[in-house]
């Protein structure tokens, strides 16, 4: 509860930050709309009027909030509210970013258990170096490099248009699955890392030993008693990991062109669209935070020994 | 110089001192929501264009491009379908202006008038519909993914055997941001065309990529594409400011290295040396015979100026650049370094290049945009800062408005080319206000099936006419 109530300050304090960052950066929305207008002075400053932005930073960014709160937000750029973008461009981001999650929690279990079952054996070194791989190799180059090798041996590549789960399931999943799977291999990486330090940690300890020296099968020590108590680390990185794969699916939307919010931030970055990158920025930090909360919630279910206030004692953290 | 031809209006003529021109409108065009385009339409777009609307207080200025076509006096609406200008002022050259593609008429008049009367002064295309007159129509806007156009079925135009114009359903703009995922996107067949814009035409290594993986299903289009350029800003205090530095920097530069280096390997910096076909009016092309003489030659008298100005030491300058454009940017830092002159470069995104060039915080700055293909549309590329602050060199030359005055009072061709060639030595040699290195040229990848394409030549980077395309197998 106090961790859910912490979130409005924080977003706020996010909000503000930005907004005073974006102050900082030269240009403004009037200058984007008149870049292709040989135009005057005296017409920039009647569009900058006309927009609000000749007024005093603080003043703006109070009628953002009030906009906001009112539901009457707009691009300075396109008047388009600003709700309605966001209702569109955030499904497709949180599309991308569950499926790369499920990819990524597949890739990692196996990746993360079975190295820490064989350590130090051709399995071990086998993963670690796929793991190395994933982590250390940049979205970008990977989108490209994986659409270059769809071109080279199948002469295809994914849909260029992006279509709704409900418009066209099969030509969804054609386009869906290349870019998640891109964010999956940095995070399923990342989540096996995690998840074969902590189960190789917890095969090491004293009840595990007990375990096996009460005849208890060596999978039903695995699964049963090791992997449970290895799952605090993983499911944390989940959380904490997740404002990383949001950053990757900005690149990833921008190649495979898919029109979600990563795509929109950078393009109302570019126009200097204030109040748009403001509440897609705000919304991306209230996820970032409603994840986590789901992440503490989900402790209370893999360890019964903690409660709802111990990580605010920094109990288990 | 643009190719007029009949269109919207069916015919038009102008007054012996060519201070009104009047306009025949065709009968059986039509609005995309079906209401017929008629001389009201075209008076009321006349009228905006040139008068704006409102009152003080909640006015509609002009548009941008006014002041471009003549000094307005009037819009007159006839009967018989037609409409009426008239300048203050004899406007020769009203039609080659009219007809640049930037000037769309996307206005209905029965569906923009009522909001204007309702106080939405500032009404746009897009809160009406973007309801036009041409041969496709808006069929679904997916913002950041598609922009797919319709077939207007009751389009005017017919072809030579009488059939109706277009051919094609339609046409669908997918929004690609990255051009190596458009690339791949044409190869593997999901794609008919490529797109225009900097960073999305080809380059010459792309283009020998597709060259050798697709043969012959693949033909391309080379496009005019501006000429790449430095430009000064002499109201900002520095050594650039001294006319013989600016000219001992035009005459350093080597200017055909700058094709492969700054231009993707498609430019060309003289006619004789060019492609047979580059669709620039060669008549208002001369720049690239102003320094011939061999490179070591124009390099010696380069150092010869720079050193009798006082900068044989060397000196550090700014140059403002857009992310986009760090190629050209880099190849002049190499260039001048052998001036001894150090570039700053200041690489920025497009907000801060939309504020900084029409701005007077840089040194200098490049680009390639391509300005009006007829002299008397260019004075917003060379004119005053004061009055075109989006001029690429910034000066306050009063003797620039002169010429460009003298243009304005030509009659003849010879006139004006006499004219243009006044300028051009003016603004690139004796004040050399902004140096031209190199004519760039797109290049942009058509499938072997994509037939009847139009490009106008003269600025194909923003109109293509796909009403005549049709699509072989």
């Amino acid at each position: 509860m106090v961790r859910a109530a912490l979130t409005i300050p924080t977003t706020l304090v996010v909000s503000l930050l930005l907004f005073l960052i974006l102050q900082v950066l030269p240009g403004n929305a009037a200058l984007s709309i008149l870049s292709d207008t040989p135009h005057t002075i005296a017409m920039r400053e009647a569009l900058e009027a006309e927009l609000g932005l000749d007024r005093a930073w603080p003043v703006q960014y109070v009628r953002w909030i009030s906009d906001l709160l009112r539901g009457s937000s707009e691009s300075l750029i396109t008047g388009e509210p600003i709700d309605s973008i966001i209702a569109r461009q955030l499904p497709v981001t949180l599309l991308l970013t569950l499926y790369a999650t499920l990819i990524a929690v597949a890739i990692a279990i196996p990746v993360g258990i079975i190295p820490a079952i064989h350590r130090s054996r051709m399995p071990d070194f086998v993963a670690r170096a796929l793991t190395l791989f994933g982590r250390s190799t940049p979205a970008h180059w990977l989108s490209l490099l994986m659409l270059l090798a769809l071109l080279k041996v199948f002469r295809w590549s994914p849909p260029i248009i992006y279509t709704g789960f409900f418009e066209g399931f099969f030509d969804h999943i054609a386009l869906m699955i290349w870019p998640a799977l891109v964010l999956a291999i940095e995070y399923g990486s990342y989540l096996s890392v995690l998840l074969r330090a902590s189960l190789a940690a917890t095969l090491d300890h004293r009840f595990v030993t007990a375990a096996r020296a009460r005849g208890v099968p060596e999978s039903r020590v695995i699964y049963r008693y090791a992997i449970r108590n290895s799952l605090l680390p993983p499911v944390t990185g989940l959380g904490l990991h997740f404002g990383t794969l949001l950053g990757s699916a900005l690149v990833v939307e921008t190649i495979f062109g898919l029109p979600g919010i990563g795509l929109g931030i950078v393009d109302a970055a570019l126009a200097r669209d204030v109040p748009v990158i403001l509440t897609q920025a705000t919304t991306l930090a209230l996820l970032y935070q409603g994840l986590n909360i789901v992440v503490d919630l989900l402790y209370l279910v893999i360890d019964k020994r903690i409660t709802p206030t111990s990580r605010l004692r920094g109990e288990h953290s | 110089m643009y190719f007029v031809c009949p269109y919207l209006a069916s015919s038009w003529f102008a007054n012996q001192s060519f201070t009104e021109w009047t306009f025949t409108i065709r009968d059986g065009v039509y609005w995309h929501d079906s209401s017929p385009f008629t001389a009201e339409d075209a008076a009321f777009w006349f009228e905006l264009v040139f008068f704006g609307a409102g009152e003080d207080g909640n006015r509609r200025a002009p548009a941008y491009f006014a002041h471009e076509l003549g000094r307005i006096d009037s819009v007159a609406l006839l009967e018989f379908n037609r409409v009426r200008v008239k300048f203050k002022d004899r406007n020769p050259h009203f039609l080659d202006i009219l007809a640049n593609p930037r000037f769309k008429i996307a206005h209905p008049k029965h569906l923009m008038e009522p909001e204007i009367e309702r106080g939405n002064i500032s009404v746009s295309p897009m809160e009406v519909g973007l309801i036009g007159v041409g041969p496709f129509e808006l069929g679904r806007y997916r913002p950041g993914s598609l922009i797919r156009l319709t077939r207007n079925d009751s389009h005017w135009e017919r072809d030579a055997e009488g059939l109706r114009l277009p051919y094609l359903d339609g046409v669908d703009f997918v929004i690609m941001r990255d051009s190596y995922a458009m690339d791949i996107a044409f190869r593997s067949g999901r794609l008919d065309a490529t797109a225009r814009g900097q960073g999305h035409y080809l380059t010459a290594e792309r283009f020998e990529a597709y060259r050798v993986d697709m043969g012959e299903e693949v033909q391309f289009a080379r496009i005019e594409g501006g000429t790449f350029r430095l430009a000064f800003n002499v109201l900002r205090e520095g050594p650039w400011q001294d006319p013989n530095v600016r000219r001992a920097i035009a005459l350093w530069i080597d200017k055909q290295s700058a094709i492969p280096v700054a231009l993707g390997g498609f430019g060309w910096t003289a006619p004789d040396l060019g492609p047979a076909d580059i669709p620039v009016p060669r008549h208002f092309v001369n720049w690239p015979k102003f320094d011939i003489a061999p490179l070591a030659e124009r390099r010696e008298e380069a150092r010869r100026l720079i050193e009798n100005a006082g900068y044989g030491e060397g000196f550090s300058m700014g140059h403002l650049t857009r992310a986009l454009n760090t190629a050209p940017a880099e190849y002049l830092k190499s260039q001048l370094l052998g001036l001894g002159i150090e570039l700053k470069l200041q690489i920025v995104d497009e907000g801060e290049w939309n504020r900084g060039r029409v701005s007077l915080d840089y040194d200098t700055q490049q680009g390639r945009l391509t300005p009006s293909p007829i002299p008397e549309g260019t004075e917003s590329a060379y004119g005053r800062f004061s009055e075109n602050p989006d001029a690429y060199a910034k000066h306050e030359d009063r003797n620039v408005d002169i010429l460009y005055r003298r243009l304005d009072q030509a009659t003849t061709l010879a006139q004006r080319v006499a004219i243009w060639r006044d300028i051009e030595r003016y603004l690139f040699v004796e004040l050399t206000y902004s140096i031209p290195i190199a004519e760039s040229i797109n290049v942009v990848a058509y499938r072997r099936g994509v037939r009847g394409l139009v490009i106008p030549t003269e600025d194909a980077h923003t109109h293509t006419d796909f009403a005549t395309v049709w699509i072989d197998g």
